[in-house]
């Protein structure tokens, strides 16, 4: 580089180096940001946005065939996880949910709720299909190998863990409902302490309006 | 005073007593001011083995008094529990007594405090059966259990 009389070509030269040699800098962060903003618009827009992760493989309790999600579409799914042992808030739900059916009269047709066992050891499929029907024959209890219903509980981002109690064990569970579209998209969730009354007018909106 | 009307007398004064002290017994509970209410259960479908209880806890006396045990003839146990549900988690804990300070009511209530049975039978709407409940202080306590709907949210005491 070093010259010895000519300074102002020098510099010049290796400007022209630089930049036929150096990375496009302003484009490439243009391009970055037109990714990005696409992205979060699709993302974040309901109709775009993919079932990612909210997959399930899983096993029918009344027929004790396989199911997946994909057995699903056409129908909108609101899905609880919980246990049969659980005396409190499972119960309570699964009676919003059956209260929820009734409310909806015809437009129940249009909706499947599932309930997702977190507890396969003890939660067998006779038991499984006797409590469900307790409170709403519609409701469809699933199980799975225990492989099977963590992978379901990640997809959803249910949280679960085993509380040991002497001989017994109780299982600390995220309880919302989740609400899947016909198509196998994400529509939303309600809290365990949404009644019947609220998941049926959203119902109801979203039944409607399709 | 002849001795056969002194008999008598005893005997009659004794019998009284033994009668007051028996009556005291029964009464311990009413004398401390705690009193059981709106005894009800949730029906349990065939096959599930836990059943929940709820009842409503009052202490009118001037004394603190702790709910230490339950029992029923239809649980082979019965443990208290809590249900608490923080940031969308549900989790239940089993809890050692509930205490009553002077003047307070403890009403147990689904998504709150409950006695979980360790039923021998299911549990079926309208059906009714005894609870004890045992207190530190008012000894045991025992109410009518009405059992409601599956999901039951309260005491359908109008029924």
């Amino acid at each position: 580089m070093a010259g010895n009389g000519d300074h102002s070509a020098q510099p010049a030269a290796v400007e022209v180096r630089t930049r036929s040699q150096g990375l496009p800098w302003g484009p490439l962060l243009g391009a970055l940001l037109l990714v990005v903003t696409i992205g979060s618009i699709a993302w974040f827009h309901p109709s775009q946005t993919r079932s990612i992760g909210r997959s399930f493989d899983l096993i029918d309790s009344k027929s004790g065939r396989l199911v997946s999600d994909r057995d699903f579409r056409g129908k909108w799914l609101l899905v609880f996880f919980g246990y049969t042992r659980c005396p409190d808030v499972c119960p309570t739900t699964l009676s919003e949910i059956a209260d929820t059916l009734a409310k909806l009269g015809p437009l129940a047709g249009l909706v499947q709720p599932l309930f997702i066992t977190l507890d396969p050891k003890r939660d067998t499929q006779p038991v499984l299909a006797d409590y469900t029907a307790a409170f709403d024959p519609r409701i469809l209890a699933l199980t799975g190998s225990p492989d099977q219903i963590a992978a379901a509980a990640r997809g959803y981002g249910v949280y679960f863990a085993t509380r040991e109690a002497g001989d017994d064990y109780s299982i600390d569970h995220s309880a919302a409902m989740y609400l899947m579209r016909p198509d196998g998209a994400y529509e939303r969730s309600f809290l365990s302490t949404a009644g019947s009354a609220e998941i049926t007018k959203r119902l109801q909106g979203l039944l409607q309006s399709r | 005073m002849h001795r056969k009307q002194y008999m008598s007398r005893l005997i009659a004064a004794a019998a009284v007593a033994l009668g007051l002290w028996a009556a005291a017994g029964i009464e311990a509970a009413a004398a401390t001011g705690v009193s059981v209410e709106h005894a009800w259960a949730r029906a349990t479908p065939r096959g599930a083995p836990n059943g929940a209880a709820y009842v409503t806890l009052v202490n009118q006396g001037s004394e603190s008094d702790r709910l230490v045990a339950a029992s029923s003839p239809l649980a082979v146990n019965i443990q208290i529990h809590e249900e608490k549900t923080e940031n969308g988690i549900s989790r239940m804990r089993q809890l050692d007594g509930i205490d009553l300070p002077p003047g307070s009511t403890v009403t147990l209530k689904p998504s709150g405090i409950h006695l979980m049975l360790g039923l021998k039978q299911p549990l079926k709407q309208g059906q009714t059966f005894p609870l004890t409940l045992t207190f530190q202080k008012a000894g045991a306590v025992e109410v009518t259990v009405k059992v409601g709907a599956v999901g039951a949210m309260d005491d359908m005491s109008g029924m």
